[in-house]
């Protein structure tokens, strides 16, 4: 993370007593959890998957076959097929690619654009106020609602809704490390790194943020999860991605119509969806531990 | 105190001037015409003219929102296109039901959401940590739409043929008819909350004050309760406040699925789907008016718990 | 959710399993309370002010129409005749244009007044007006009123008169179109066939009248000349286009206390087919007069409450939760055994949108019927033995229409249109394995389409199916020299129809395997309207799937609107410019005809012609599926997607 022999030795010294860990102890740390470990390999599982979905498919995910329509599991088709007789493995692993693509793009958006906005809102006292009334004009609008309304004037489809989940959490971002610098800036080592006349923006990114990464991460974790989820309930409101695009979520809330006669429709995308959210949680919270230096040695 | 409440007051009069304009503005910017839908499918142009006139919808935007500004001030967000009945009344009887399931929810998420975090944190890899945070893990990855209907299956059908008793599957009345609404609405909230009570409760009994209070003998229950708790609570009162605006976005799919006459339902039902845009518009001003105000007294909250937050 | 407009919405009623014994001879059970659940709340109760069925459903047990629609099942064939509910009896005119109603006396509405000819006169033009803008006006009741025609065009006739040429259509009384010009200024107005005159005193110019017309219009909503382009005054002027003439006249006429006379400018067939519909009921004039004083010409507040002379009174409505009906214990009508109606103290109609949720509580028994069954849970409800279920065929028709014109949009500059050619669009028919959609995606509970419409209609004649044939399609294909892979858009809604994404996923992988690329649009339905309700220039649409429901049970209504070339949009509803002239000819011949078998040969004839030509791909009919509790007797599902509780009783 920090590169120790390049910084100066006055801000060593403060390093020292955050007690970051160097950037080799990062994935020998991780590797000593088994949670995180077995999170970290269900993300990489799924973003395998969802690379390799064109080659690793049995079936085309779009092509119907009337016949076996609700068809559970067999042989052939392990998860069964769907109400038009698609094979649901298919689109389960055609559908790892889309679902992933929308939490990282939308986790993305939201926090290159909301934690620079909550930084700049908690450091500077001036441009609080003006930042926080944006923040507090887009906090007004509760997430779904704000990507409802967003989804009502840019139209249905994935891309759009990638959209509307992202900006929808930029707040969220914002306000958190808002919360989080806002207590960090009044620490004795900013007050150090002030007196030792580093710049802001030094300050910032170098003593502030990787101090509020526990909360972000965590925050993340949760967001990647909370997209697949809003995508999945703009889909059940008609608002989400475009069929017959395998999309988790719509395939979850169309599968919900037959889930008392044929559950087979629904719940191996909903399981899709819960193991994919468990990856994600299960890394983030061993990056937490590791990334935070004042957990440090208690694992 | 009371001069930040006052600051924070005043701070947020920009902040509703914003959220006026950005509602006006994107509830104008959707697809789709009003007249036609007033209309009606057969409706003839000369009709559609009329209609637009009748409306102002064929005078300049600016023109439009100081009309809307002034209406608003009088408490009129204009009528209903398709029942020409005023919006202004119709929207807050509805924002009042869900504001009644929001709150409840809001308390089983908070029950749970401290319950299992406290646990979690104070036995970190216990297996009481494990349940809890494997069961918030649950919590978050199941889409409201699919839990709320497997609740009204086990609780509401299932009992009912097991044992002749079954909650009220939908609709809004007695209090039971709020225990299942309320659960599945929580849900998430409760996971949200608890482990960020984890985490955060994690970090303040590795500090040395706790530490030290240990080391001076204090006893557990009072070193979670007198010394962590309280200094957990301040990102905590972010995220409660936060959840507040994940309840009522929750809250749209759970009234659709309970039928709770909800304001979630009347923004999409009779307000998206039906081009109903001073619906629309009254129903999303109104939850966010409600949602500046919940984080108004998270504000105010904070400055109660951190105090050097109101020095500023 | 919000899948029910009337417009595309009605449904016959074939009982598969008795429940409609309401003979006089049974013992029925008086009193008690009945739960129904809707997917959707009633919009409004003032019947210029709906335009969704399970509206419809609770008004008519409150207001009632002139005439109701009884059908009955003869031989299998299933026979609409309209029966008097308000009016006792009624006599046509020989020439077919003078209809004239006797009401039944003695009936009073909720509030103690007395139903008379000037009450059925008070509500008929409230829907008329054009002002009132009621959903239904033009479609079910437009032959009712003498409308001005929707953009007349006006010459200046000297410096200061201008004649314009409206196709008004004279009433029985003379024309009552008049302009009132503000105080001050003095123009003169005189009507005399189909020309308006309006008429400036000496010294003025044809200038001025047109700016006095327009600046008097805003005030008085009376006529609206908006361009008069060149009009200097000199004479030589260039047409003056009259937007707005509200000089407002309907037919309907009171001539004593019990009678009303409706004169028709030219004969029409399906009269009373549209004076059942709900959007013709008789409301009390008492609130409606005051509302109408203070805010003319359409009254307000009148959204929430209403008296009728329904079986039911309506006591509670909580929007979006629920509606309480309770028994009018003065209700005129007796059943055959001649005991009071209704049977049932009180109906509460509950609003349920999540169709899981609606089953759960039909299973739990805390509701005794759900409306809107979903096809697939037919199997496990019918293994049910609490549940009866109601199977109901319909008259909504779905289809995937087709945008026939030459240039897509139709301008010089438009893309050349594959779909104008008529093998293309039978290629498409003969790719399309409609009976695999109605199996599987319909679970069974829908009908191939075998005619544009449904058997129930008055005047269906069976002209198809289009076999699944792609051989057929192919040689089509090739024979029309199309490039192949051909590929063509298709817009269609999204929880509109029962599994219209489905369906049209369905149509996209079947014409898939013809080489035809679809691409789907999904979107919000009135959006889609929009979309496709262009004049040929501006549209952009291919292919488009939509529903129509011949909700007057006669043809005129499911093939006129659809295929006459004088419908094509923006406001009607040809939305694929289908022309045929011979069509034309027919479907304005069928109108006008009073002789019934003729009427039918008529329609067979277009049908058949309407076929051969492909514009649409012609799918299936809907089914609708009403899941009653077993102790429920006697509810009926009537073929308007409308409940029928007045002779139901609970066990």
């Amino acid at each position: 993370m920090i590169n120790k022999t390049l910084a100066p030795p006055t801000e060593r010294v403060i390093e020292e007593e955050r007690l970051t860990p160097a950037r080799g102890t990062l994935w020998r740390r991780l590797r000593k959890s088994p949670s995180a470990m077995l999170g970290l390999g269900i993300v990489l599982v799924f973003m395998g998957v969802g690379l390799l979905a064109d080659w690793i498919a049995p079936y085309d995910p779009l092509r119907p076959d009337f016949g076996r329509a609700r068809e559970g599991p067999s042989w052939d088709s392990p998860l069964g097929r769907d109400e038009l007789g698609r094979d649901i493995l298919s689109r389960i692993i055609h559908g790892a690619r889309i679902s992933l693509w929308i939490g990282f793009i939308a986790v993305a958006i939201g926090v290159v654009l909301g934690v620079p906005l909550g930084a700049i809102s908690g450091y500077y006292g001036r441009l609080d106020i003006f930042v926080q009334r944006v923040v507090d004009i887009m906090l007004a609008f509760p997430g779904l609602l704000l990507a409802i309304v967003l989804i009502s004037i840019l139209g249905v489809g994935l891309s759009n809704v990638m959209v509307a989940v992202g900006v929808a959490s930029i707040p969220t971002y914002a306000r958190l490390v808002r919360g989080s610098v806002l207590s960090l800036r009044e620490m004795d080592y900013v007050a150090a790194a002030k007196a030792l006349g580093m710049s802001d923006g030094r300050i910032i990114f170098r003593h502030i943020l990787p101090n509020c990464l526990a909360p972000i991460i965590v925050q993340s974790t949760l967001q990647v999860a909370t997209a697949i989820l809003f995508a999945a309930g703009l889909g059940y409101l008609g608002l989400g991605a475009k069929p017959p695009m395998p999309e988790w979520g719509v395939m979850l809330s169309t599968g919900r119509d037959y889930l008392r006669d044929w559950p087979h429709i629904a719940t191996f995308p909903g399981l899709a969806i819960m193991l994919s959210v468990l990856g994600f949680n299960l890394l983030g919270d061993g990056l937490r531990d590791v990334l935070d230096p004042r957990l440090r040695g208690k694992l | 105190m009371l001069s930040y409440i006052a600051r924070r007051l005043l701070l947020t009069i920009p902040t509703l001037l914003g959220v006026t304009f950005l509602v006006f503005a994107v509830v104008r910017l959707q697809p789709g015409d009003p007249a036609l839908e007033i209309a009606g499918q057969g409706a003839t142009e000369e009709v559609l003219r009329a209609i637009r006139q009748e409306l102002g919808l064929d005078r300049p935007f600016l023109t439009q929102y100081v009309d809307f500004m002034e209406k608003l001030l009088r408490f009129d967000l204009g009528k209903s296109l398709k029942t020409k009945e005023p919006v202004a009344p119709k929207v807050w009887g509805r924002f009042l039901n869900t504001l009644e399931l929001a709150l409840a929810a809001m308390a089983v998420a908070v029950t749970i959401g401290f319950i299992a975090g406290i646990i979690s944190a104070v036995r970190p890899y216990s297996i009481w940590d494990n349940i809890s945070m494997v069961g918030a893990l649950f919590g978050v990855s199941m889409p409201v739409f699919w839990q709320g209907l497997m609740l009204m299956l086990i609780f509401s059908l299932w009992l009912q043929q097991a044992i002749g008793w079954g909650f009220p599957a939908t609709g809004r009345g007695t209090l039971l008819n709020l225990v299942l609404p309320a659960i599945t609405l929580g849900t998430s909230s409760a996971a949200i909350i608890a482990r960020m009570v984890r985490s955060t409760m994690l970090e303040i009994l590795r500090q040395e004050y706790i530490l030290t209070a240990q080391a001076k003998g204090a006893s557990p229950m009072s070193v979670i309760f007198k010394h962590a708790l309280r200094n957990a609570l301040i990102p905590v009162v972010t995220v409660v406040g936060l959840a507040f605006g994940g309840l009522l976005s929750g809250a749209v799919l759970t009234e659709n699925v309970f039928a709770w006459p909800g304001i979630g339902r009347l923004i999409v039902e009779e307000g998206i789907l039906t081009r109903d845009y001073p619906i629309v518009q009254g129903a999303i001003l109104l939850v966010a008016l409600g949602f500046v105000i919940v984080n108004l007294l998270v504000d105010v909250l904070y400055a109660y718990i951190d105090p050097r937050i109101r020095y500023d | 959710m919000h899948r029910y407009f009337l417009l595309g919405a009605v449904l016959v009623a074939a009982f598969l399993i008795p429940v409609t014994d309401t003979g006089g001879q049974q013992q029925v059970k008086i009193g008690g309370k009945l739960v129904v659940a809707q997917g959707t709340d009633a919009e409004s109760v003032d019947p210029i002010n709906f335009s969704a069925s399970p509206t419809a459903s609770i008004m008519e047990h409150i207001i009632q129409t002139l005439v109701r629609l009884d059908v009955e099942d003869r031989g299998g064939q299933l026979e609409t005749t309209p029966k008097g509910v308000l009016a006792e009896s009624w006599s046509v005119s020989p020439d077919g244009r003078v209809w004239t109603f006797n009401l039944r006396r003695g009936i009073k509405f909720h509030d103690g007044t007395d139903l008379d000819a000037s009450v059925v006169k008070l509500s008929l033009e409230r829907a008329l007006h054009p002002d009132c803008a009621a959903p239904f006006r033009s479609a079910v009741l437009g032959r009712l009123a003498y409308s001005p025609a929707s953009a007349t065009t006006g010459t200046v006739a000297d410096k200061n008169a201008i004649v314009w040429r409206a196709n008004l259509l004279l009433g029985p009384e003379g024309n009552n179109v008049s302009v009132a010009i503000a105080s001050g200024a003095s123009l003169g107005v005189s009507v005399s066939g189909s020309a308006i005159t309006v008429t400036a005193p000496a010294g003025t110019t044809a200038a001025a009248v047109i700016r006095a017309v327009n600046e008097n219009a805003a005030a008085n909503k009376l006529v609206w000349a908006s361009n008069a382009p060149g009009s200097d005054g000199s004479g030589a002027v260039a047409p003056v286009t009259a937007t707005r003439l509200s000089g407002f006249a309907t037919s309907v006429e009171a001539p004593d206390a019990n009678t009303v006379r409706i004169t028709l400018a030219s004969p029409f067939a399906p009269l009373l087919q549209h004076l059942a519909h709900t959007a013709a009921t008789i409301v009390s004039a008492k609130r409606v007069r005051e509302a109408i004083a203070a805010a003319p010409p359409c009254g307000k507040g009148l959204q929430d409450k209403v008296e009728g002379t329904g079986p039911f009174m309506l006591k509670e409505w909580r929007r979006g939760e629920r509606m309480v009906l309770v028994k009018n214990p003065n209700y005129w009508e007796r059943d055959a055994a001649g005991r009071q109606l209704p049977y049932l103290d009180e109906i509460e109609w509950r609003v349920i949108p999540d169709d899981a949720a609606r089953m759960i509580e039909l299973e739990r028994g805390t509701v005794h019927i759900a409306v809107r069954v979903p096809p697939l849970d037919v199997p496990r409800l019918q293994r049910d033995p609490n549940i009866v279920l109601d199977f109901t065929t319909s008259v909504r028709t779905i289809y995937i229409g087709m945008n026939v014109r030459d240039r897509i949009p139709d301008t010089p500059t438009g893309a050349a249109n594959p779909l104008a050619d008529r093998r293309v669009r039978q290629a498409l028919n003969y790719c399309v394995d409609k009976e695999a959609i109605v199996r599987t995606i319909m679970g069974g509970q829908a009908r191939v389409s075998d005619a544009p419409i449904v058997p129930q209609v008055f005047g269906y004649a069976k002209v198809g199916p289009y076999p699944f044939d792609p051989a057929r399609a192919a040689a089509l294909l090739r024979e029309a020299g199309v490039t192949l892979p051909l590929r063509l858009k298709m817009h269609h809604p999204r929880g509109r129809y029962v599994r219209d994404v489905q369906v049209a996923q369905a149509v996209q992988a079947m014409l898939g395997t013809c080489r035809i690329e679809v691409e789907l649009i999904p979107m919000e339905f009135v959006s889609f309207l929009a979309l496709i309700n262009k004049a040929p220039s501006e549209a952009e649409h291919q292919l488009y799937l939509l529903g129509w429901g011949t909700i007057t049970l006669d043809a005129d209504y499911g093939l006129y609107s659809l295929f006459h070339s004088s419908q094509w949009p923006p406001g009607p509803f040809n939305r694929g410019y289908y022309k045929n002239d011979r069509v034309d000819a027919l479907l304005q011949q069928g109108r006008e005809e009073a002789n019934p078998d003729r009427r039918k040969a008529i329609y067979a004839e277009a049908q058949r012609l309407i076929w051969e030509d492909a514009p649409w791909i012609f799918s299936h009919s809907e089914s609708q599926i009403t899941g009653i509790r077993r102790n429920v007797k006697g509810a009926d599902v009537h073929v308007t997607e409308r409940l029928i509780l007045w002779q139901t009783w609970m066990d």
